[in-house]
């Protein structure tokens, strides 16, 4: 009788499991459900076993080159060697997961890089750059995070607080805690300006001893790049590619080798901060 | 025996040809002179620097704001401009001047093909400055050059036009995002603006 039973649900088994239902229930079990889950973390609220993300943008790319140094050196190529060797030791030596804006010549526009760094739901960005001038001067390397003198387009926007989603291009809508307004997408950056502060600081003081040498500061400025990202952002501007002795040193792996390595330096030093 | 009374001139008396010759002579002196009075005026800069100050043609002086030579800060120097300049002329002279680049030490802040197409004064004392596309397709590039050259454009209109409180940038006659990918020029920038000096 028992094993009557057992053969039976046993055979009504095989049937339902048979075909497309057992395909479906394989491809739920390990590959949507845990790439789900991967993606969405907060979901299972363990955030402290969230592997944070650092975002790295080379900036320019494809036809945008950027600065053009005197020998044809192209700022667009030495933003994503630095940009791709950050990301490796960010990785490596961190345990964080980096994410690049571009990984190849190609061109990225500002919104679309805001975009995706908003979409990985990154928690820190950091936009690689290289200056430029209408003379050969030296120029020392700089740190930037987001100020605009001209306010923002809504005074009482800057009261906002809270994890919202962005309009445009923003991080992932799901187990955040959501609350009823939204962030404009002009104002994305409003609730970071103290983290982005702090960040640039951070960077600053670790890139000044990578190179052994100071910098020219750390600034304040309208960048379009900045404006709309979602999470701590800062731009670093490494010299001037217009003066030959420095675009001379950039030909030198070591220089880019100690960049990066300031860059994770910095994003491992805030991370402490904020633990 | 000459005759009186023929065409003056198809006259060859000796006295009638000299005082031709001073007439011309004074034509061509007086021409030089006027063309290098004009040519004085008309770009506001071209004395030469070892003409003394009190040989200049008088006219009234405008401030034009470059980067110094390390690029630190803001330093200006001095133009002669017509006397009697209305304020939009003024501010076109200054960013003239300003695109025609330093004559000292200090570096300039914006490439010399930028010419300006057009400016604009509105009665809330902000100026639309219409700039050509060389503004930005020929601009080194930089967070700290673009701020540099934003910061020029203000501080030489503001200098030499005090009705002038903000500023707006135009490219080939519209609003741009950047001048080269990094500071926001949608929307117009006060004078008093320090950037981060």
């Amino acid at each position: 009788m028992r094993d009557g039973v057992t053969s039976q649900v046993a055979s009504r088994l095989r049937r339902w499991c048979g075909g497309w239902r057992l395909t479906a229930l394989v491809w739920l079990a390990f590959g949507a459900v845990p790439a789900w889950l991967a993606a969405q973390p907060s979901v299972l609220g363990l955030p402290g076993e969230r592997v944070p993300i650092v975002v790295l943008d080379p900036g320019h790319g494809g036809d945008d080159v950027g600065v053009r140094g005197p020998s044809g050196l192209l700022e667009k190529d030495i933003t994503l060697q630095i940009a791709t060797e950050a990301a490796r030791l960010i990785e490596e030596l961190l345990g964080l997961r980096a994410v690049l804006t571009r990984t190849d010549d190609s061109t990225v526009s500002l919104e679309a890089r805001a975009a995706r760094g908003n979409q990985t739901g990154g928690d820190l960005f950091i936009s690689i750059h290289i200056g430029g001038s209408f003379t050969p001067t030296r120029r020392e390397f700089q740190t930037y995070y987001f100020e605009d003198p001209r306010g923002w387009p809504s005074p009482k926007r800057t009261e906002t607080r809270g994890r919202v989603r962005p309009v445009r291009g923003g991080a992932g809508q799901v187990g955040v805690d959501l609350q009823p307004q939204v962030v404009l997408w002009e104002e994305a950056q409003v609730e970071f300006l103290d983290a982005s502060q702090t960040l640039a600081r951070l960077l600053y003081s670790n890139l000044r001893a990578q190179f052994a040498e100071e910098g020219r500061g750390v600034f304040g400025l309208p960048l379009l790049g900045l404006r709309w990202i979602r999470m701590p952002a800062v731009l670093v501007e490494f010299g001037s590619l217009s003066d030959p002795t420095f675009a001379a040193q950039l030909h030198d792996e070591a220089y880019v080798q100690r960049a990066a390595l300031g860059i994770a330096q910095a994003v491992n030093d805030f991370q402490a901060l904020q633990r | 025996m000459r005759q009186h009374g023929e065409r003056w001139f198809g006259r060859t008396d000796g006295s009638v040809q000299g005082w031709v010759l001073v007439v011309i002579l004074l034509t061509i002196v007086g021409g030089a002179f006027w063309l290098w009075i004009g040519s004085s005026w008309r770009d506001g800069t071209a004395r030469s620097p070892t003409v003394r100050e009190d040989s200049l043609p008088p006219g009234e002086e405008i401030s034009v704001w470059f980067a110094s030579p390390q690029e630190d800060a803001l330093v200006s120097e001095q133009r002669r401009i017509p006397p009697g300049a209305m304020p939009i002329d003024r501010a076109k002279a200054a960013l003239q001047a300003l695109s025609a680049g330093p004559q000292g030490e200090a570096v300039r802040t914006l490439p010399a093909e930028a010419k300006v197409r057009e400016l604009f004064i509105d009665g809330q004392g902000t100026a639309y400055v219409d700039f050509t596309e060389a503004l930005s397709r020929n601009h080194p590039g930089g967070s700290w050059s673009e701020m540099l050259t934003i910061r020029s454009i203000m501080q030489t209109l503001a200098a030499n036009v005090p009705q002038i409180k903000h500023v707006q940038i135009l490219i080939e006659g519209r609003e741009a995002d950047t001048l080269a990918g990094h500071i926001d020029i949608r929307r117009p920038f006060a004078t008093t603006w320090a950037g981060d000096q």
